[in-house]
C-alpha cells in the first residue's frame, strides 16, 4: 500500500471534437469488403458503440489543452500554481514520443512555467492509472508540491478507428481529459491508493508497428494493431486473477471488500468488454458505468475520466461512497485505484 | 529524499566502432546553420562512436542484465522497472516501450514495468526523480530497476550541431534503505516553449503526404536552437546547480566531482567555465572514443568515473545534464 498525503481530484474535464462519425460509417469505409451484413450487425451490437467524435485538424495536444484549460477554469486553478502536470496519453502525439512529449507544449501554452513535467508510456488504458500512482507519491514526497494537472489527447492513428479489422474489438474515438489533483484539499474525491500489475510477455499484443525503429516508413502499419487470440486468452485465463491481488491488496489494509465499492468505472471498449468486467467485478448494472459507450466509443485512458465526470453528474455518487478506477492496457497494464467520493 | 541508495550501475556498448572522421563525409551537414567560431567537424572532441545491428530494445535488455549480474540481485527482486528512453525504439510510442520486452526476457515477474517519456537527455533525472517519489512512498517498492537503450538510424549519427551519436544502453539499481550511492536530491526544470527545437517528427498522424527515412531522424530547429538555448544554457544550469545544493544545504565546493553528457569538448569546455570547474572535478574521458549516448552518457560517465578513481566511498557527486523538451537538470549522490 502506498503511503499518500490527503490527495484529492479537485475537479476533471474531457473535451472532445465536434465532429460525430457514426459506428455504420466507420464500419463501412473501413470494412466493407471483408465483412458481411451479419458480422456487420453483430459488431455493432456487441460493441454498442453508436458513434465516435473524430478529430479534423485537431493536433493530441489541443485536444489535451482544451480539457486542461475547463479543469483549471472549474477548479479555479491558476496555471501558475501547478507543481507537476503529468502526461498519460496512449496514442502517438504530434512528433515522436519520447523525443517530443505535449506536456512541454501545454505548459508553455497554459502558462504552468513551474511544473515539473513528466509522461508515461507503455500503460494503454491504464495510463491514468500509472500516472495517479507516480504523480500521488510526486506530491507526498514533495513537501512543497500541492497541485498536479494530469491530462491526455487521443486522435486515431491514422484515422483508422477499428481495433482488429475485420472483427472489431473496439472503436476508437478522439478526445483529451484533464485532472487536477490537490494536496490538503477538500475536493469530490480522495484518492486512496492505486494498484498496478504488468504483464511483460504480452508486451506486443497491442501496439503501433508502423513509425518505430523497425519499421520507420511503413504507413500501412502505423495503425493499432492487435493479436485478438492471445488478449483473449490472457483476458480469459488472467484477468479474474490479477484484478483479485489487486482489489484484495488495495481494499484490505482499509477493511473494505468489493461489496463495498459503489461505482465501478471501466474503460468504454465494448458492451462484451464491459460485461466481462461486471463478471469480474461481481458488480450488478447500476454498480458499472455504461452511459459513455455508445456516444464516445473508446479514448483509451480518457474513457476513466469521461465515466468519473458522468457519475457526477448523473448524482449516481453520495458523499463517501468508495470508487474504483480498473482498468486494463497496452504493456500488459492492468490497474485499479480506489477513491472516495 | 535520503533513503534510497544505488546499487550498482552498468552499461552496455557495441563493440563496432566506427570513425568519426568517416560519419563525416557520409551525412549532410549544414555547416552554415551554425556558430562561425567554432569548426563542428574539427572540434567535437569525438574520434569514434560504437554502432549496432541490434534493436534498441536489444540494448536496454543487455544493459539490464549487466546492472543486475554487477548488483548480484535475483530479477524477482526487482519490484519497479523504469524505462528512460529517450529516442525511438522498436514501435511506436508512447503505446509501445522496450520496458515490457525487458521485463519479459528477465523474468521480473514482480515488477510494475512502465516508461517514462520525456527529458530527453535528461530522461535519466526525470525518471530518477519518479522512481525515488514512488519508492519512497511505497511499502511494496523496495528495489528498481532503471535502464535505457539507445539506437540512431544509419545517416542521422549526427545530431548537429550539438554531438554525434554512439549507440548503447545504460541501467542503474536502486534501493531502498541502501547507505551507498544516496540520493540526496533531484532537481529538473523545463521550459515549455522549447519544446520543438529538438524532434523526431514521425509519420504525420493522418498519414498524409510521402514519409522517408528522416521521419525517425532527430531533427533540430537550428535558428530556434542558436537564439534561444545557446544564450539560456549556462544560466538555466547555474539555476538548476543552485537550487539542488541549497535544499541541500551544500555549496559548489561541497562537490566533490561532477558527471556531465558527452556532447562536444566546446561544450563541455563551456560548462566548466560558467561553473568555474577545474578538469580534474569532472570525467571527460569517454567523449573522445564512445561521444554521445543520450540520458545513458550520464550511467557510462559515472560507471567510467568509479573504475578510473575517481569517485570513491563519501566522495559528493553531481551529475548533470539537459535535454530535449528542454529540459535542464541536476542530482546529488553521495557514493
Amino acid at each position: 500500500m502506498d503511503r499518500i498525503d490527503n490527495i484529492c481530484i479537485k475537479g476533471a474535464a474531457s473535451y472532445v471534437p465536434p465532429l460525430k462519425r457514426s459506428v455504420a460509417d466507420i464500419l463501412n469505409s473501413e470494412l466493407t469488403d471483408t465483412m458481411s451484413a451479419m458480422d456487420y450487425e453483430k459488431a455493432i451490437s456487441d460493441l454498442g458503440i453508436a458513434h465516435v467524435h473524430a478529430c479534423e485538424t485537431e493536433m493530441p495536444s489541443e485536444l489535451a489543452a482544451n480539457a486542461a484549460i475547463q479543469a483549471l477554469e472549474q477548479t479555479g486553478t491558476n496555471p501558475q500554481d501547478i507543481d507537476v502536470i503529468a502526461d498519460f496519453t496512449t496514442l502517438p502525439q504530434e512528433s515522436f514520443v519520447p523525443v517530443w512529449s505535449l506536456t512541454n507544449k501545454l505548459k508553455d501554452d497554459i502558462g504552468a512555467a513551474k511544473a515539473f513535467n513528466i509522461g508515461f508510456s507503455h500503460g494503454g488504458c491504464s495510463s491514468l492509472l500509472v500516472a495517479l500512482k507516480f504523480t500521488t507519491a510526486l506530491l507526498t514526497e514533495n513537501t512543497d508540491w500541492k497541485t498536479a494537472l494530469l491530462l491526455s489527447g487521443e486522435r486515431a492513428v491514422g484515422g483508422k478507428r477499428i481495433l482488429n479489422s475485420p472483427n472489431a474489438a473496439t472503436i476508437c474515438g478522439d478526445g483529451g481529459s484533464a485532472v487536477v489533483l490537490e494536496k490538503n484539499d477538500t475536493g469530490s474525491s480522495r484518492i486512496i491508493g492505486t494498484e498496478i500489475t504488468t504483464i511483460g510477455s504480452m508486451h506486443d499484443v497491442l501496439n503501433i508497428p508502423g513509425g518505430g525503429f523497425i519499421h520507420p516508413t511503413d504507413h500501412e502499419q502505423f495503425k493499432l494493431m492487435l493479436d485478438w487470440d492471445r488478449y483473449k486468452d490472457v483476458f480469459s485465463q488472467q484477468a479474474e486473477d490479477i484484478f483479485s491481488k489487486m482489489t484484495e491488496k488495495l481494499l484490505s489494509p482499509v477493511g473494505l471488500d468489493l461489496d463495498q465499492i459503489k461505482y465501478f468505472i471501466c474503460p468504454n471498449i465494448s458492451s462484451e468488454n464491459r460485461k466481462e468486467m461486471a463478471e469480474i467485478f461481481n458488480a450488478d448494472e447500476d454498480r458499472i458505468c455504461n452511459q459513455n459507450i455508445s456516444r464516445y466509443g473508446h479514448i483509451q485512458s480518457t474513457d476513466l475520466i469521461i465515466n468519473y465526470i458522468s457519475a457526477i453528474s448523473d448524482n449516481r455518487l453520495k458523499k463517501g461512497d468508495y470508487i474504483l478506477f480498473c482498468s486494463h492496457g497496452f504493456g500488459f497494464t492492468w490497474g485499479v485505484t480506489l477513491l472516495q467520493y | 529524499m535520503n533513503q534510497i541508495g544505488i546499487v550498482a550501475m552498468d552499461y552496455f556498448l557495441p563493440e563496432k566502432e566506427r570513425l568519426v572522421s568517416d560519419i563525416f563525409k557520409e551525412e549532410k551537414i549544414p555547416l552554415d546553420a551554425f556558430s562561425k567560431k567554432i569548426n563542428f567537424l574539427k572540434d567535437t572532441g569525438i574520434e569514434t562512436v560504437r554502432v549496432s545491428d541490434e534493436l534498441p530494445s536489444e540494448l536496454s535488455l543487455k544493459a539490464a542484465k549487466k546492472v543486475l549480474a554487477k548488483a548480484n540481485i535475483a530479477p524477482e527482486e526487482i519490484d519497479l522497472l523504469v524505462g528512460f528512453t529517450s529516442i525511438p525504439e522498436d514501435y511506436t510510442g508512447p503505446t509501445w516501450s522496450a520496458i515490457g520486452y525487458v521485463q519479459e526476457k528477465l523474468g521480473m515477474k514482480n515488477a510494475f514495468a512502465t516508461a517514462v517519456n520525456t527529458g530527453g537527455c535528461a530522461s535519466f533525472h526525470v525518471a530518477l526523480e519518479a522512481a525515488c517519489a514512488l519508492m519512497n512512498s511505497s511499502d511494496d517498492i523496495k528495489t528498481a530497476l532503471l535502464v535505457a537503450g539507445d539506437r540512431t538510424p544509419t545517416g542521422n549519427k549526427i545530431y548537429f550541431p550539438i554531438t554525434v551519436t554512439s549507440d548503447g544502453g545504460g541501467a542503474l539499481i536502486l534501493k531502498k534503505d541502501h547507505n551507498r550511492g544516496q540520493i540526496l536530491g533531484i532537481e529538473n526544470y523545463s521550459i515549455g516553449r522549447l519544446h520543438d527545437v529538438w524532434y523526431v517528427p514521425g509519420i504525420p498522424l493522418d498519414r498524409k503526404g510521402p514519409v522517408d527515412e528522416t521521419a525517425i531522424y532527430m531533427h533540430c530547429d537550428y535558428d530556434k536552437f542558436n537564439k534561444t538555448i545557446i544564450p539560456l544554457n549556462a544560466f538555466m544550469f547555474r539555476k538548476i546547480i543552485r537550487s539542488v545544493l541549497k535544499k541541500n544545504g551544500l555549496s559548489l565546493d561541497d562537490i566533490d566531482y561532477f558527471i556531465y553528457p558527452s556532447f562536444t569538448k566546446w561544450d563541455q569546455s563551456t560548462f566548466m567555465k560558467a561553473m568555474n570547474i577545474p578538469p580534474e572535478k569532472i570525467y571527460l574521458d569517454n567523449l573522445k572514443r564512445i561521444g554521445h549516448v543520450q540520458e545513458s552518457d550520464m550511467v557510462i560517465n559515472y560507471v567510467d568515473a568509479v573504475s578510473d578513481g575517481h569517485i570513491t566511498e563519501g566522495k559528493t557527486v553531481m551529475v548533470v545534464s539537459n535535454g530535449a523538451g528542454f529540459f535542464w537538470s541536476a542530482a546529488i549522490v553521495k557514493q
